[in-house]
């Protein structure tokens, strides 16, 4: 997807795109995994991105006001586009889940920087932590 | 495919209108033909009224609290059919799906605050008003209520009226745009879904002929209206000819004042969205700018780069930033405000004429439009253009801006934007206008503030919204009792 982020909306509907990526890319990458732990940990990111694709409509549904569609410059989805390829082996896929959380960590903290309405803000944050978690526990896993 | 030809809600049935005259519902970014309206007759108008005065006593003996249920139903469906009415609501008005979005949200605050109604239309008492004799004042509803409605917010302005007039125990009669009439359709549905008594809320779609018809009806007990002055002016006398309590907002000509300490990039900011958000089709648009003294040379450089960025096209693309106007005559209308605009001998700045936008060449376009050196006497700094169209005029006081804002015959709203309160203060303070912004571009009430409106921007009373809205439903009525 290819998308100028030029208002508040366009934030995030690039947002539930990465989202909704990522649950697919999850589940199928959960039914590649040999690893059971690592396994269960690549479903439950499938869920908790389909769990985040809703907070993200509901902060869109509830936020979007005439207020805040102040034009947003120099923010584009090119530069934040995870590979969402399913890769074979165990590392391949866990070094692949940890790509994509940090780009959305990224993104949704870049993001947040740029919107000036606070409870949105809170929200992206809460996404940008919950990637970072992830992160952190996809790298403490040891496999093999 | 023929496109489908939109039925009347009467009576709890979705019936098709006997008129022989249908008008297309076009969408303005594609010039397609999205569906045909109804213009439906006198006598079909007629007998929506009598369906909602037939519903009428029964919904009003239902207790407040009930009736508050059905509000939180309402309120459930447009939360789960947000999406659909915000893209509705794009197709047939063109402005951008943030817009719509912004537009789907102000309507549900207006239900939410409807879901309150238990306590909002509370009364009061006292005792012993005289020995022994005790006073009680109880606000009751009146009956049937009817709303004439705008194109430019179809989902939000008859959401203004709708759920204080069925909360508080009245039934309704809705005449939604002509040239927008499918978003309030669909909400129809969504209240019919709550499963409404029949009749309680009822739909008729048409034009003139629908109106009078409406207004005139002898059980009609009030009518609200949102659109232009002239035709406000109608509705008004129309409305006091047969005894009606009446709403009646007009146009507008929004100053924003800019005074020299003004943060200028937020200042730029907020113009934007104010004088293009909507393709300028607000009635809260900023449409003349008075810039005070070297606020002028700040402003204007950055204010014409920034508005020259936007990107004009399809609001369904979510990247959209200014939609088009509502239809091709609107468009003719606005080039020849800017045509006369440049005969008249200001200088422009930007220039929205001749826009095409790639794949959407059928499109009624009308790019950011920005004028310097306007004097009072133009015609572009005295008509509502209703359009993307800003001009500047650079003052030396604020005292002139006063005078200016002054002499306007409209009052909707007026913005300051300055670091100063003591200037914020008394321009809220002398201003005529009924929304006043301080560093604010769209001075625009929330749902539990009334919507106001001065000079020839407002008709009536009482207004749209918030407890304006619960007491123009409702009469007081006041009881002194004493028991032997």
């Amino acid at each position: 997807m290819e998308l100028e982020i030029n208002n508040f909306g366009a934030v995030l509907q690039y947002g539930m795109y990465l989202e909704q990526e990522s649950a697919r890319f999850y589940a199928e990458a959960a039914q590649k995994a040999q690893d059971g732990r690592l396994r269960g940990m690549l479903a439950d990111l499938a869920e908790e991105a389909q769990r985040r694709q809703k907070t993200l409509e509901r902060i869109r549904r509830e936020n979007v006001t005439e207020m805040i569609l102040t034009p947003i410059h120099d923010f584009h989805s090119r530069d934040y586009r995870p590979d969402f390829e399913v890769r074979s082996g165990d590392e391949a896929l866990r070094d692949a889940a940890v790509q994509v959380e940090r780009v959305k960590e990224r993104y949704y903290s870049d993001a947040r920087r740029r919107i000036e309405l606070a409870e949105a803000g809170r929200a992206l944050g809460r996404l940008a932590r919950g990637s970072q978690e992830a992160v952190e526990s996809l790298a403490a896993l040891g496999l093999g | 495919m023929e496109p489908k030809v939109l039925k009347n809600y009467v009576g709890g049935e979705w019936v098709a209108s006997e008129a022989p005259d249908a008008r297309d519902v076009v969408n303005p970014a594609t010039a397609e033909v999205l569906a045909r309206v109804p213009m439906s007759t006198a006598r079909e108008a007629c007998e929506a009224v009598d369906a909602a005065q037939e519903a009428f006593w029964a919904w009003r003996c239902t207790p407040p609290i009930t009736r508050a249920r059905y509000m939180f139903r309402l309120k459930a469906l447009m939360e789960e059919n947000f999406e659909k009415i915000a893209e509705l609501n794009t197709l047939e008005n063109g402005k951008t799906i943030d817009e719509s979005r912004g537009e789907v949200r102000r309507a549900i605050e207006n239900v939410d605050v409807a879901c309150g109604i238990p306590s909002l239309m509370m009364g009061y008492n006292a005792e012993d008003i005289a020995e022994g004799i005790d006073s009680f004042a109880l606000r009751q509803p009146l009956g049937v209520f009817v709303h004439l409605a705008p194109f430019n917010f179809p989902a939000m302005v008859p959401y203004w009226f709708i759920p204080y007039a069925l909360a508080t125990g009245n039934t309704f009669v809705l005449k939604p745009s002509s040239q927008t009439p499918m978003t309030q359709n669909f909400l129809a549905r969504l209240l019919e879904e709550t499963e409404l008594p029949e009749g309680v809320f009822n739909l008729v779609n048409g034009s003139a002929e629908v109106a009078e018809a409406l207004m005139s009806h002898p059980k009609v007990k009030g009518v609200t209206f949102v659109g232009s002055t002239p035709v406000g002016k109608h509705v008004y006398a129309f409305s006091a000819k047969y005894g009606k309590r009446a709403i009646v907002q007009g146009g507008a000509k929004n100053f924003l004042v800019v005074m020299p300490d003004a943060d200028i990039p937020r200042t730029v900011a907020a113009i934007l969205t104010s004088a293009f958000g909507c393709a300028g089709q607000r009635c809260l648009a900023g449409s003349v700018i008075l810039a005070v003294g070297k606020a002028y040379d700040d402003l204007v450089p950055p204010l014409v780069e920034a508005a020259s960025r936007l990107k004009v096209g399809y609001g369904l693309d979510q990247a959209t930033q200014m939609g088009p106007v509502v239809s091709a005559a609107a468009r003719d209308k606005v080039v020849g405000y800017i045509d006369a605009g440049v005969a008249e001998g200001a200088r422009l700045l930007l220039d929205g004429r001749g826009i095409v936008v790639p794949g959407y060449e059928k499109g009624c376009f009308v790019g950011p439009t920005i004028f310097d050196r306007v004097t009072p006497e133009m015609t572009i700094a005295k008509d509502e253009i209703f359009g993307p169209v800003l001009g500047i005029t650079q003052v030396d006081s604020l005292e002139q801006c006063h005078d200016i804002i002054a002499a306007s015959p409209f009052g909707n709203a007026a913005s300051v934007f300055t670091s100063s309160g003591k200037v914020a203060r008394e321009f809220a303070y002398r201003v005529e206008c009924g929304n006043i912004g301080v560093n604010i571009g769209i001075a625009a009430p929330i749902a539990f503030f009334p919507f106001g409106g001065m000079k020839d921007s407002f008709f009536g009373t009482l207004h749209g919204q918030g407890q304006d809205a619960i007491r123009f439903f409702t009469d007081e009525k006041i009881v002194l009792s004493r028991w032997f």
